[in-house]
């Protein structure tokens, strides 16, 4: 009877020990997996810190329409472009093709401009 | 826990050993004193197993406790990594929009330890193709020194700090800094300012936000529009290149929250190499300049006659003759030789009414009013570098006739955009600022004069850009109003007969106004396109025009329709004042 005890307590003393063992390596193994990832963040929010330094810099007005006299061939908007909704006339008739979906309008629309 | 061994060892004793002895000791009276240490052994025990197991128990209980019963969750052990960890060493610096103006960047420096390095020599040529201010000579016998640690490059560029870590050369490494870079450079070099090699703030908002900068990680957000400054900067540099001037400055004020919108001073300076510019370029024209504004200044002598009652809009005065005062004489740049009304007096600019009218309000009366302004003492803004404006000491009589249209008392221009910005308003002095409030909070403000005289003023700025001597800033829609003005410089203690300050104060659109529009070119000189003229009006004036224009669009302002616009001045102008026929009279 005394026997079977000891073997008892031995045998929950050596699961115990196994036990604590496993989750302490786990809990290192763990660790170090957090603190690499927070390496990673503080990396990419690095990272992220100098691409929005560089962005700003590319972001220079006079970059900006340096480039963009360069490709659009647009210049600066003046006061009288710019109109009000209201002051536009309505529209007096709607158009017959009203059941047709805006969208497959505007794909033939696209369509037609490839095309050319 | 220790009693119930007890009994068993007990029960041993009498029965293995001791079981005669301790019969005997019954009748053995001797036995009595090992008896009572006996007892007093066991009564010892019994305490001593009694704190044990209320220590267990203490134990136990705790971690049922905190096995079960513990609230929340446990503390991490390993904090979050926080934003700031790797650019605490200075916060940044944003304008309005968000956009970076100051930032600090790791970079790297590259250091050998000569002792591991084999051949100094190649390694100095192989350095030198990729550095080559890296003189091959020097380096390599920086790289045979004795000592273990040689600087060879401070803050290096990414791409080069990449080159050199691609050769793969031992004994070369990198040192982490930090640097200071200013994106936008020269554009925003006077209000953001510039830090040293340490990193401490030594001009403009880099100084002033020191410490906010060094201990608060969030950035700092300035009230400067990015985009309005780079219209106001490029419109400047035009009007100087064209009128070959030595200077120029631009603000614009938002006239309901006292933000600085934009704040140019030209010509800049590279904020990264703020040693190598003249100093004249580092100096703020805007802030810490000083100057004597000339016919500006009429705005407010105009304002301080009406707000006092001293004259009424219908009044006037006789003009054709000069004002002689001991050795002055007052005279008109365009002489009208008639008898002029208020608004005319202040549409053509006339000096000699505008003296009246300063003599009739009277100089304690100019004092107080352009005190309350704020044209007296420095402006209040969160720059170091803010100009102390020139007094006249004592303020005589004729100070005051000089002052009324803009001479003997200088200011910065920061302070006359404040100034008129109240004018404009409905009367209210709004404390300036470059940091950005918070939107739709309504700024306090200071009454400087009433809400009508406001109003007055307002019409008659507008008049002056449409038949006065401002027409230049018309811009189409915006019913832009203002005031010229042209201001011989003092050198030594004469006025120069060809040095001159040219500056247009503006505000947009006038029936509201949202926004205070100057430009100043210091000496500019005429050109055969404007008729040798280099006034205000026709120098300063149309670049309010085209940054009125331009950014317009850009802070939400839509331009008005033509009837529309004609509608809304019919309403803002008085009848016997509008149209051309009084222009023309």
């Amino acid at each position: 009877m005394k026997k079977v005890a000891a073997l008892t307590w031995l045998t929950a003393i050596a699961i115990a020990a196994l036990g604590l063992f496993h989750v302490k390596y786990e809990v290192q193994r763990l660790e170090k997996d957090l603190s690499q990832e927070h390496q990673l963040i503080l990396d990419h929010r690095e990272a992220i810190h100098v691409l929005k330094a560089e962005w700003s810099f590319l972001n220079q007005p006079t970059r900006i329409s340096e480039l963009a006299a360069r490709h659009l061939g647009l210049a600066p908007m003046i006061g009288e472009q710019v109109v009000q909704l209201e002051v536009l006339p309505e529209r007096k008739e709607r158009p017959n093709d009203q059941d047709e979906a805006p969208a497959a309008h505007l794909e033939a629309t696209l369509a037609s401009a490839k095309g050319e | 826990m220790m009693s119930p061994v007890r009994g068993p060892m007990n029960r041993h004793d009498q029965t293995a050993r001791h079981m005669r002895p301790a019969r005997l000791a019954a009748t053995v009276q001797l036995e009595g004193a090992a008896n009572q240490a006996l007892e007093t052994g066991r009564t010892r025990l019994l305490v001593a197993s009694l704190l044990f197991a209320a220590a267990f128990l203490v134990i136990g209980l705790r971690l049922l406790g905190l096995g079960l019963l513990a609230p929340g969750q446990e503390p991490s052990l390993a904090e979050a990594p926080r934003a700031s960890q790797h650019a605490a060493v200075r916060a940044d610096i944003v304008d309005r929009n968000g956009t970076v103006l100051a930032t600090t960047l790791p970079t790297a420096s590259l250091y050998a330890n000569p002792g591991q390095i084999r051949d100094p020599a190649a390694v100095a040529d192989r350095l030198a193709a990729i550095l080559p201010e890296l003189s091959p000579s020097a380096t390599a016998v920086k790289l045979a020194s004795e000592r273990s640690f040689v600087w060879l490059k401070r803050k290096l560029t990414p791409r080069e700090q990449y080159r050199v870590n691609s050769l793969g050369i031992p004994g070369l490494y990198f040192q982490r800094e930090q640097e200071r870079v200013y994106p936008h450079g020269p554009l925003t070099a006077h209000v953001v300012g510039f830090a040293n090699v340490d990193n401490q703030g030594l001009a403009g908002i880099e100084q002033a936000f020191e410490e906010t900068l060094r201990e608060n990680p969030d950035p700092v957000q300035l009230s400067i529009d990015l985009r309005v400054q780079h219209i106001m900067a490029e419109e400047l540099a035009a009007a100087m290149a064209e009128f070959k001037a030595i200077g120029a400055t631009g603000l614009v004020l938002d006239v309901r929250s006292g933000e600085v919108v934009a704040m140019v001073s030209l010509p800049s300076f590279n904020p990264e190499a703020p040693g190598a510019a003249p100093n004249d370029a580092r100096f703020n024209r805007a802030s810490l300049g000083i100057y004597e504004m000339g016919s500006v200044f009429k705005i407010f002598t105009t304002a301080m006659a009406l707000d006092q009652g001293a004259v009424g809009l219908n009044d006037g005065f006789d003009v054709s003759r000069p004002i002689r005062v001991a050795r002055f004489t007052i005279n008109d740049f365009k002489p009208k030789k008639r008898w002029l009304s208020i608004p005319e007096i202040f549409i053509y600019s006339s000096n000699i009414g505008t003296v009246h009218m300063a003599m009739e309000a009277g100089t304690s009366a100019q004092q107080a009013f352009l005190g309350d302004l704020g044209l007296t003492r420095s402006a209040a803004l969160e720059l170091p570098e803010i100009g102390e404006p020139m007094l006249p000491s004592p303020w005589r009589e004729i100070n005051t006739m000089t002052i009324s249209y803009g001479h003997g008392l200088a200011v910065s221009p920061l302070q006359l955009v404040g100034a008129v910005a109240a004018v404009v308003n409905g009367g209210e002095l709004k404390p300036l600022t470059l940091l950005k409030r918070p939107e739709s909070t309504a700024v306090p403000g200071r009454r400087v004069m009433s809400a009508e005289t406001s109003r007055n003023m307002r019409w008659m700025m507008r008049l002056v850009v449409q038949h006065g001597t401002g027409r230049k800033a018309n811009a189409e829609g915006y019913l832009v109003g203002g005031k010229t003005g042209t201001a011989d410089k003092l050198l030594g203690r004469r006025y120069s007969d060809d040095a001159r300050i040219a500056s247009f104060i503006g505000a947009f659109p006038m029936d509201n106004p949202r926004y205070v529009v100057f430009a100043m070119v210091d000496e500019p000189k005429g050109t055969k396109k404007t008729y040798g003229y280099a006034t205000g009006g026709w120098v300063a004036a149309p670049v309010v025009r085209r940054v009125v224009e331009r950014m317009a669009p850009l802070v939400g302002i839509m331009p008005r329709p033509r009837d529309e616009a004609e509608g809304v001045e019919q309403l803002l102008i008085p009848a016997n004042f509008e149209g051309p026929a009084f222009a023309a009279r």
